[in-house]
């Protein structure tokens, strides 16, 4: 009676087992060997286990006295757009949201992976040693309308760093420096809405790289100097400018160079301007008309 | 007793080995590489006044690679001899074929990446064929929404799937479910639409980036509080709020 009792419980155990509790799982993967003054790619994923997710947020985290993180590549990652891009050189946060959400990464030719990559950062080993590279205080949130957290695992990877020896040297693949296809533009676009920069005209833009990603934009407005930008951006010269360049460069230095023309609205000076040559031309007309009328009297 | 011992034990082992995750909304699609073979190119490679699989009747199935018909003297377009010259008419360009079925008169919006990119009307019977072109290889999310002929929405599909350079994806089988006939017809999403524009896009997205890790002033409490979660703050929740309401 007792060993039933027992396989009953375990039976009503196993029934009350929730089927759908899961975690996504951030995954970490990069080549085994790190090599003193070699790019060293490094690609974070995200396994989603069926949940369907759509912003990702945290802190890549590496011994800094081990390597320098030269570029942040998003060239392959499913994350639509960024709230914030990781600056390497002061903070390596990073937060990003998949526009319609994402459950899993369907490869038609390998049906079996379901994880995607949300984002790559290219380092540059300074010296010898060990150290963890991680994603640390990491949120991933809940597809629901919500914002509901869903709860995270990270599976970090401890790397060794060697001295270069003779066979590196024939090794000349560099993932991000042999990217030759320039950045498109998708978007950009200048608008006005009260609850950004108090209605003044924003400059809104975004380019994508498959390949190295993308590192930088620059804005130039009526033909001035470039300078560094981020989207939304309040353009210095209000209502807006005749002409704005803007110039995208992805990691390997490749640009593109998309320009704007907004559409000039009359001002009030112009309209005065044309006002005045209309009536001179009419006065002009009007004078020879006048002249003409007289000769024709004498 | 060992017989009802088996039986729980084995019900036990089944429960806890069935897989902790199903494919959601992906589960009921087909999905097919379908290269990029003459007969799907969107050319009319013979130059015979049919275009592709089914309607050349040169082309056995989507497969196949040759929408030639056997001729005594082998066209050429680049000048030199032989059939190769066919080869001038594929172009490299990755390319998603999606059909499926959903409302007839209805109209079929599709967003990739965050982006509208082209829109349809079902036909007679609610079928639709959509083919995208010139896009870029890596991961793409698609959002495909339908709506019946009155304007009713039904709940969107979306998937991610991963485009190779130069090939052609075939995306079959998007059958949306039935429209509750009650439902009313809405056009403007209840809920991060920040610009009133009945859209949520990047331009919601910019403003939200805007007063990201800002403390919120003037009428923007009353913007996030309404339309966002409500925390009086702009943070990755509100986003995600963003990312699910997102119209493209």
């Amino acid at each position: 009676m007792h060993t039933k009792t027992h396989l009953l419980f375990i039976l009503a155990l196993s029934l009350l087992t929730p089927l759908y509790v899961t975690a996504s799982v951030i995954s970490i993967d990069a080549p085994n060997d790190a090599v003193v003054g070699k790019e060293y790619k490094v690609d974070f994923f995200v396994d989603t286990q069926g949940q369907t997710i759509n912003a990702v947020e945290g802190l890549i985290t590496y011994p800094t006295d081990l390597f320098d993180a030269t570029y942040f590549v998003d060239g392959q990652s499913v994350i639509s757009f960024w709230v914030k891009r990781p600056d390497l050189r002061t903070n390596a946060f990073v937060s990003g949201i998949i526009a319609g959400g994402f459950d899993t990464l369907i490869y038609p030719e390998n049906p079996s992976n379901t994880k995607a990559n949300i984002f790559s950062v290219v380092f540059t080993p300074k010296k010898v040693g060990v150290g963890e590279i991680s994603f640390s205080e990491p949120l991933i949130i809940v597809h629901d309308g919500q914002g509901t957290h869903d709860s995270v695992t990270i599976e970090p990877i401890l790397v060794a760093v060697r001295e270069p020896v003779q066979s590196d040297e024939s090794e000349t693949s560099e993932e991000v420096s042999d990217d030759t296809e320039s950045p498109v533009f998708v978007e950009a676009f200048i608008a006005n809405d009260a609850h950004i920069f108090d209605g003044a005209s924003t400059l809104v833009f975004l380019a994508r790289d498959t390949g190295s990603g993308i590192n930088y934009y620059e804005v130039s407005e009526d033909r001035g100097s470039f300078e560094r930008a981020e989207s939304p951006m309040l353009l210095k010269k209000q209502p807006t400018a005749r002409i704005i360049q803007v110039r995208v460069f992805d990691n390997a230095g490749n640009s593109q160079l998309i320009e704007l023309r907004p559409a000039a609205e009359p001002s009030s000076l112009s309209i005065s301007y044309v006002l005045f040559a209309g009536g001179l031309v009419v006065a002009g007309y009007l004078l020879l008309w006048i002249r003409k009328k007289h000769q024709a009297v004498a | 007793m060992t017989r009802i011992k088996i039986l729980v034990y084995s019900i036990a082992l089944l429960l806890l080995i069935t897989p902790q995750h199903v494919f959601g909304s992906n589960s009921n699609l087909l999905f097919k590489i379908l290269g990029n073979t003459q007969c799907v190119d969107d050319l009319d490679n013979d130059l015979d006044g049919f275009v592709d699989y089914p309607a050349d009747g040169d082309c056995d199935s989507y497969e196949d690679d040759d929408e030639f018909t056997p001729i005594s003297t082998p066209f050429n377009l680049s000048g030199g001899g032989g059939t190769s010259g066919a080869r001038d008419f594929l172009v490299n360009s990755t390319r998603v074929f999606i059909s499926g079925s959903a409302f007839p008169g209805g109209l079929i919006k599709i967003v990739k990446d965050g982006f509208f990119v082209q829109e349809t009307i079902a036909g007679a019977d609610g079928s639709f064929d959509i083919r995208l072109s010139d896009l870029d290889s890596g991961p793409a999310i698609f959002v495909i929404s339908a709506e019946d002929a009155v304007g009713r929405q039904a709940l969107p599909v979306a998937f991610t799937i991963f485009l190779t350079e130069g090939v052609i994806t075939q995306i079959g089988s998007i059958n949306f479910n039935a429209i509750d006939p009650t439902a009313t017809v809405t056009k403007c999403p209840p809920f991060a639409d920040l610009n009133d524009d009945c859209k949520v896009n990047i331009f919601d997205f910019s403003i939200a980036a805007f007063w990201w890790n800002k403390p919120l002033t003037g009428n923007f409490f009353e913007v996030e509080k309404n339309k966002l979660n409500n925390d009086g703050k702009v943070s990755i929740e509100d986003f995600s709020i963003m990312a699910f309401y997102w119209t493209g």
